[in-house]
């Protein structure tokens, strides 16, 4: 009987390991992988780790997060220790509501939270950026300072502090000389607990940062969802190494002390005490590299872009930096209407974003663009006539195009054996859960609408409604609702049919020659990505200067060449190689573009699409 | 000090009025009003929509989810807390250090890891395909979210009653025994009474941000699953409705906090002045 306890006692204890570290195994194998793909092994490499130091969107967001957790922490240890001795000495009501008010950020949900100060920020007409994220994760930072130095002080002997001062002590002598010492354990624990926090928080961040400040969690959300590059892999296997081999040593240093103890003494002051100092010393390595990294970050201008998530060739950003000395932050959003809400709602100040047809229509009329200065745009020559003066923005004075593209059907022709050249195909039982579609209101209600033959540009709440119920019976067959995921989901083979953008599917089907991309032929969606500068920009001149840098014309091809969707640049376009310049998937024919529409902008009547968006995904 | 009775407290009693009152004072504004051509009209309309089938279904799935993931992380983690409990002092500080020691890392990258794991042709189902078996189909299913909020929360629940186990006094047990009482009575009426308020710390802290999660379901649950979390954000980054997302957040504020209330009867160390949590 014992043996067999013992036995089973050991593999539940074995299992519950592997299911807190598989993950963790996971990815630390994945960070050794040949591939960009976490969905298969192609060989051993080691190129990750060089390129994480490379990466200067990633240290960046690293040093943000230090200096984040190490400020906050240290400013609430203060703050909170202050107020928790004010606290124990407070009587009455005024004390209840206090630790009541101090409970709440405790007891809320982060996103409460993080909402709220959002909306405090909105209010009060803060910048998002560095400050209101510092601001933020004091604030939620501070309670459990003071929930860990409260106890403390309710530990030490009552007339301790009294007898202090009748032997001649002056309050500020008592405070340092014994009740600091006393609650010193308390202070450290909730510093340290404060610094987890802002360590690993994400949702308070995402909801008070804004003007490319991001830190490590944002970005690796934002790449989660268009699957996570190797780096942070490499990133996180380094990490877990630093935090393994600092445990192991601070442990190594308690249990050779310990032995000598007799059964009785309390060992886990000392136990406390060693971490903390381990922990100390972490603390002091860490900043000590961010000072050396951080030295290197100064540079005089900064220009804010903002632009869809792996939307640009990262090198040309070097390459521009490197040219005129103006330093860029590169912050990603995943569809226009996030980033219309963040430069609506917040007080971002954001140099440069980059909205399609329709939401660059809706900003021109609400007046949130700036109209640009074409004596400083002079690569503007190369923009092919027929993309300039679109129906979005007539006279051109606002915008450049961006890039151009289509919307349509990626699908795996090793699962797929059907003809693909309906949106129908997406509604058939046979591919039930194999089918992935946009995460997005308007696509997806687009090919809703084109499918039962409306326009995508519809207002009729008939056609609407009749569009949201084909998707709800679609529901049950779809297996995700994706943005930027799809990519990684369809080159691993995971469903049969995604909707796609363009461009998308071009490097999808350079991943996975099984791919294949089709236009239906009820039309679909013809849509222009444009570059603008938002109103109140700081920086316009050097604005215009990386617009009018990514309008050259070797600079425009080696950016489309990466991205793969199809240059509006006429002079970039000829660079191309006869393959790509014939690629129906990136430059349709006329007679498929002629089906397409192009987004307007439906004013107070977007309001349909967002209730029966809503209606889709709650049903 | 004290003398002054409290006097440094006031310094974040005005922080704490600034940043902790005031905000929910402006998301409970926006809750009970509609913007109308740029001003706000007092109205409560929010809520009637709040109220609708269509939005209880969603606060219907978020409470069942979390429920199921907090008896999970009840069932796996009480056994783990009580064996590592059980251990030699510094056998099990390590022990305990290894079950925090995954949430060093960040927990983004820990969810987004069991993509890999879960996938269609991901590790699981590469191994149940080697050795002959039939793969399974789980990622972007509800059970998937499930795994996702147990995995991640899991150690919020272990941590509390490990702490409460150790500090049971072994004398009560040797007593216990002393009269006669086999180990399954003596867990029984000594040990798990004992537990009663880590269990409930533990309850509290993993069904808190279960319930308010909206990352674990956009993430394993591929969109499709919309949960509170994902209502709310949607509201602030996608739609812009503020003034509805206020009203979710306000409704689930105050059934987290009644879940809340009703849970800390049971709890005897209710006091808000900290170590019950930690």
């Amino acid at each position: 009987m014992k043996i067999l306890e013992k036995i089973s006692v050991r593999i539940y204890m074995f299992l519950i390991f592997l299911f807190l570290y598989a993950p963790i195994f996971a990815l630390i194998v994945f960070s050794f992988n040949e591939s960009k793909s976490m969905s298969a092994w192609q060989g051993f490499t080691t190129k990750w780790y060089v390129e994480l130091f490379q990466n200067d969107k990633i240290i960046r967001a690293l040093y943000n997060t230090v200096v984040i957790a190490l400020s906050s922490s240290a400013i609430a240890t203060v703050i909170g220790t202050i107020a928790a001795i004010g606290i124990f000495n407070m009587r009455g009501k005024l004390k209840n509501a206090l630790l009541n008010i101090n409970y709440l950020p405790v007891l809320n949900p982060d996103i409460v939270t993080g909402i709220a100060l959002m909306s405090l920020f909105v209010f009060l007409k803060l910048t998002f950026g560095f400050t209101t994220m510092l601001l933020a994760h004091i604030t939620f930072s501070i309670p459990y300072v003071i929930l860990s130095v409260l106890p403390k002080l309710k530990q030490m002997p009552p007339n301790i502090i009294d007898a202090a001062l009748d032997l001649g002590a002056t309050p500020g002598y008592a405070l340092r000389k014994i009740t600091l010492p006393q609650i010193q354990p308390g202070i450290l624990a909730g510093f340290l607990m404060a610094f987890t926090m802002s360590i690993d928080d994400f949702v308070i961040s995402f909801f008070t940062t804004g003007s490319g400040v991001s830190n490590l969690s944002i970005e690796i959300f934002s790449m989660a969802r268009r699957g996570i590059k190797p780096e942070i892999n490499a990133l996180s296997t380094l990490m877990f190494i630093t935090v393994l081999a600092l445990l192991l040593l601070v442990n190594k240093k308690d249990i050779a002390p310990n032995k000598k103890k007799t059964a009785k003494a309390k060992t886990s002051t000392s136990n406390n005490s060693n971490r903390s100092l381990a922990f100390a010393l972490a603390i002091v390595i860490g900043v000590t590299a961010l000072v050396v990294v951080g030295k290197n970050q100064k540079h005089q201008k900064t220009l804010n872009v903002f632009n869809v998530g792996d939307y640009i060739d990262k090198d040309l950003i070097s390459k521009f930096q490197s040219e005129t000395g103006i330093k860029i932050n590169y912050e990603e959003y995943d569809t226009n209407e996030i980033m219309y809400q963040k430069l609506k709602g917040g007080n971002s100040d954001y140099d440069i974003v980059v909205p399609s047809d329709y939401m660059l229509e809706k900003m021109i009329k609400e007046d949130m663009v700036e109209k640009l200065d074409f004596n400083n745009l002079p690569n503007f020559k190369y923009i092919d006539d027929k993309f300039k003066n679109q129906s979005y923005d007539p006279n051109n004075e606002y915008s450049v195009p961006y890039m151009w593209g289509t919307i349509g059907i990626i699908y795996n022709t090793k699962l797929v054996d059907d003809t693909v050249d309906s949106w129908n195909i997406l509604w058939d039982k046979k591919y039930s859960k194999q089918i992935m579609m946009f995460d997005s209101i308007r696509d997806t209600l687009a090919i809703a609408l084109k499918r039962l033959g409306y326009s995508m540009n519809s207002t009729n709440p008939d056609e609407i409604n009749k569009a949201k119920q084909s998707l709800i019976d679609q529901k049950p067959l779809v297996k995700a609702y994706v943005v930027d995921e799809v990519k990684d989901r369809m080159i691993g083979g995971e469903a049969a049919l995604a909707t796609v953008w363009s461009g998308d599917a071009i490097y999808m089907m350079e991943q996975n020659p099984d791919l294949s991309y089709v236009v239906p032929k009820e039309g679909s969606n013809k849509w222009f990505d444009t570059m603008v500068i938002p109103k109140g920009s700081e920086h316009k001149e050097e604005a215009e200067a990386f617009i009018n840098f990514l309008m050259d014309p070797d600079n425009a091809k080696q950016n489309v060449d990466y991205i793969g969707y199809s240059t509006p640049n006429k002079a970039a376009f000829d660079l191309l190689d006869d393959e790509t310049k014939e690629d129906e998937s990136a430059y349709p024919s006329d007679e498929t573009l002629d089906k397409c529409e192009v987004y307007k902008d439906l004013g107070n009547d977007l309001k349909l699409y967002d209730d029966a968006w809503l209606q889709i995904k709650t049903h | 000090m004290n003398k002054r009775k409290g006097l440094s407290a006031y310094p974040y009693l005005l922080w704490s009025i600034l940043f902790i009152v005031v905000p929910l004072l402006i998301v409970l504004f926006f809750s009970f009003t509609k913007k109308i051509d740029n001003s706000y009209v007092f109205s409560l309309e929010n809520y009637q929509k709040l109220l609708s089938t269509q939005y209880l279904k969603v606060f219907g799935r978020s409470l069942e989810l979390a429920l199921i993931s907090t008896v999970a992380c009840l069932i796996l983690g009480y056994p783990i807390a009580y064996i590592i409990s059980k251990k030699a002092t510094n056998k099990r500080s390590l022990l305990i250090m290894l079950i925090i020691l995954p949430m060093w890392m960040n927990f983004l990258l820990r969810t987004y890891s069991w993509l890999a794991i879960l996938g269609k042709n991901g590790i699981i189902n590469t191994f149940l395909i080697k050795i002959g078996l039939s793969p399974i189909d789980v990622l972007y299913t509800n059970t998937a979210v499930v795994l996702g909020m147990v995995y991640n929360f899991l150690p919020f629940m272990i941590i509390p009653i490990y702490t409460v186990l150790i500090k049971i006094d072994s004398d009560l047990i040797n007593a216990a025994a002393d009269l006669g009482a086999n180990r399954a009575t003596v867990f029984k009426k000594v040990i798990f009474p004992l537990s009663v308020p880590g269990v409930m710390s533990g309850i509290t802290m993993v069904f808190m941000p279960a319930v308010s999660t909206f990352i674990i379901s956009s993430l394993l649950g591929g969109g499709q699953f919309m949960l509170v979390g994902n209502l709310i954000e949607q509201q602030f980054t996608n739609i812009g409705d503020w003034n509805f997302g206020s009203a979710i957040s306000i409704f689930m504020m105050i059934i987290i906090l009644l879940s809340m209330a009703i849970l800390s009867r049971y709890d005897g160390d209710g006091s808000k002045e900290g170590g019950a949590l930690l």
